[in-house]
């Protein structure tokens, strides 16, 4: 599992992700990729989910994160304005352009980005897994994907526009505590359905900054044994 | 409560439905056949270690009327009703049966891998309109086509076993609807169980691919002659 926790004042920031069973029984390797950038009290955090029958699927969701990345910073710096419409067209623009092979389509992934600029934050979501916020009683999570069935989902493809991704805005109290947790698919099974606002909440009041990094390693690995996708979770934590 | 009260302890569950032919024609040596393979399937499935979830089997039987012998269930400690043989081959119906409860949700939930369908039959559907029958047009058949188009169980994977001289292969085709899986014939009951544990060792290979969801076979590499398998 690899696990990294960094804290930017009072913002605690781990992420974990971890190969599925069955890519390590094959000798594939994690399809899954996390990022986050933190400048300030200002941040990115961003997973994705290399669609398994793509080629280059790793590739493609390394690809989707980074760009999240060089767009915070390109916001952060004053290069593009912090509107909806224009950072999802550059979502999508930015990781078309990362790809120099010519069949986008083996690099098919999922993407959730959440960037947050002072107490405005911007969700970005295409296929599946889940982004949720919670603050104080209030909370937003990302729809689920009405698929027939499992392993199934929308992703970052050689068609996909901005158009594709769902987007929200969810402005948070800056003296109150919240909760900002993405996922892939591999966590996102692995949580009862209809419980994932309340798996957040309990992040936000339940589990201390110091015990998180813990608690997100036992959950994983907890999940493992019901859930053999790659697995991937980024949160954020902040304490008033 | 702690977060891994929120973990679902669940295996993803892989369907598997059989449409059984139990019209009269099967009587005797084929349905003894057909029955005992289908607990060996049991058996085997059941004996399969490390995969990536678990199986769920539903048997329907088509003669006379069709009936859902065995609803879709976990294959732990499953034990199958004997099936008997009698009247004639309502294999539409049977279609529209096994259409119906893939495409209900509270039957197989959207967390399950594609499922799949398989089918033995050693005759003709009798309630086949006439017209395409004659024409071996099946495309045209209204339950064969309800079953490819709906919303999920055209995802399913479909395998099929034809037996004897008087199986309709031509439908058989026309219900599998992918050049890349063929239609198995055999002459007699004794290829039944030959059939089924291709069935098993192709489902227990899709389970433990990286994506379960691809409706690939495995070669049928028992020993069947070459004239035997259609594609």
């Amino acid at each position: 599992m690899n696990v990294r926790e960094e804290r930017c004042g009072k913002l605690i920031i781990v992420t974990a992700s971890d190969i599925g069973s069955s890519n390590q029984k094959l000798g594939h390797p994690n399809q899954d990729a996390v990022a986050f950038c933190c400048l300030g009290e200002d941040l990115i955090l961003s997973v994705s989910d290399g669609v398994g029958s793509c080629n280059k699927a790793e590739f493609g969701s390394r690809f989707a994160v980074d760009s999240s990345v060089k767009l915070f910073q390109e916001i952060k710096n004053g290069s593009l304005p912090f509107e909806t419409d224009i950072i999802a067209e550059k979502l999508v623009e930015f990781w078309r352009s990362s790809i120099s092979d010519s069949n986008i389509d083996d690099y098919c992934a999922t993407l959730k980005v959440v960037f947050k600029i002072f107490n405005h934050v911007k969700v970005f979501s295409l296929g599946d897994g889940f982004v949720a916020i919670t603050s104080d009683g209030l909370n937003l999570i990302s729809p689920a994907e009405e698929t027939c069935f499992t392993n199934e989902t929308n992703c970052l493809s050689a068609q996909s526009s901005g158009r594709d991704l769902w987007t929200a805005d969810f402005y948070l109290d800056t003296f109150k505590s919240y909760v900002i947790f993405c996922c892939t698919d591999g966590i996102a099974n692995g949580i009862l359905p209809g419980k994932e606002i309340n798996l957040v909440e309990e992040i936000e009041n339940d589990i201390s900054a110091n015990e998180l990094r813990h608690a997100l390693e036992d959950f994983l690995n907890d999940v493992s044994n019901y859930c053999f996708d790659d697995k991937t979770v980024g949160v954020v934590k902040y304490e008033h | 409560m702690g977060l891994n009260s929120y973990v679902a302890r669940e295996l993803r569950a892989l369907p598997i439905f059989v449409l059984a032919d139990a019209s009269g024609s099967m009587y005797g040596e084929k349905i003894n056949e057909l029955n005992l393979a289908l607990r060996e399937m049991l058996n085997s499935l059941n004996n399969v270690d490390d995969i990536r979830g678990k199986f769920k089997l539903s048997v329907i039987s088509f003669g006379g009327s069709v009936k859902i012998v065995q609803p879709l269930a976990d294959i732990e400690g499953l034990v199958l009703s004997e099936l008997t043989a009698i009247g004639y081959t309502p294999m539409g119906e049977a279609f529209d049966v096994v259409k119906g409860l893939i495409e209900d949700r509270n039957i197989v939930s959207s967390r399950s891998y594609f499922p799949t369908i398989v089918l033995i039959s050693d005759g003709i559907p009798t309630d086949c309109p006439d017209f395409i029958y004659k024409s071996k047009n099946y495309a045209g058949w209204k339950q064969l086509n309800n079953l490819h188009s709906g919303e999920r169980s055209s995802k399913s994977q479909r395998l099929a076993l034809g037996i004897g001289a008087d199986a309709d292969f031509s439908m058989l085709k026309a219900f599998i609807n992918n050049t890349e899986i063929p239609v198995i014939k055999s002459k007699d009951a004794g290829g039944i169980s030959k059939f089924f544990r291709w069935v098993t060792m192709s489902t227990v290979a899709r389970m433990n691919s990286i994506n379960p969801n691809v409706t690939s076979v495995v070669p049928p590499i028992f020993d069947v002659d070459a004239e035997d398998i259609i594609i």
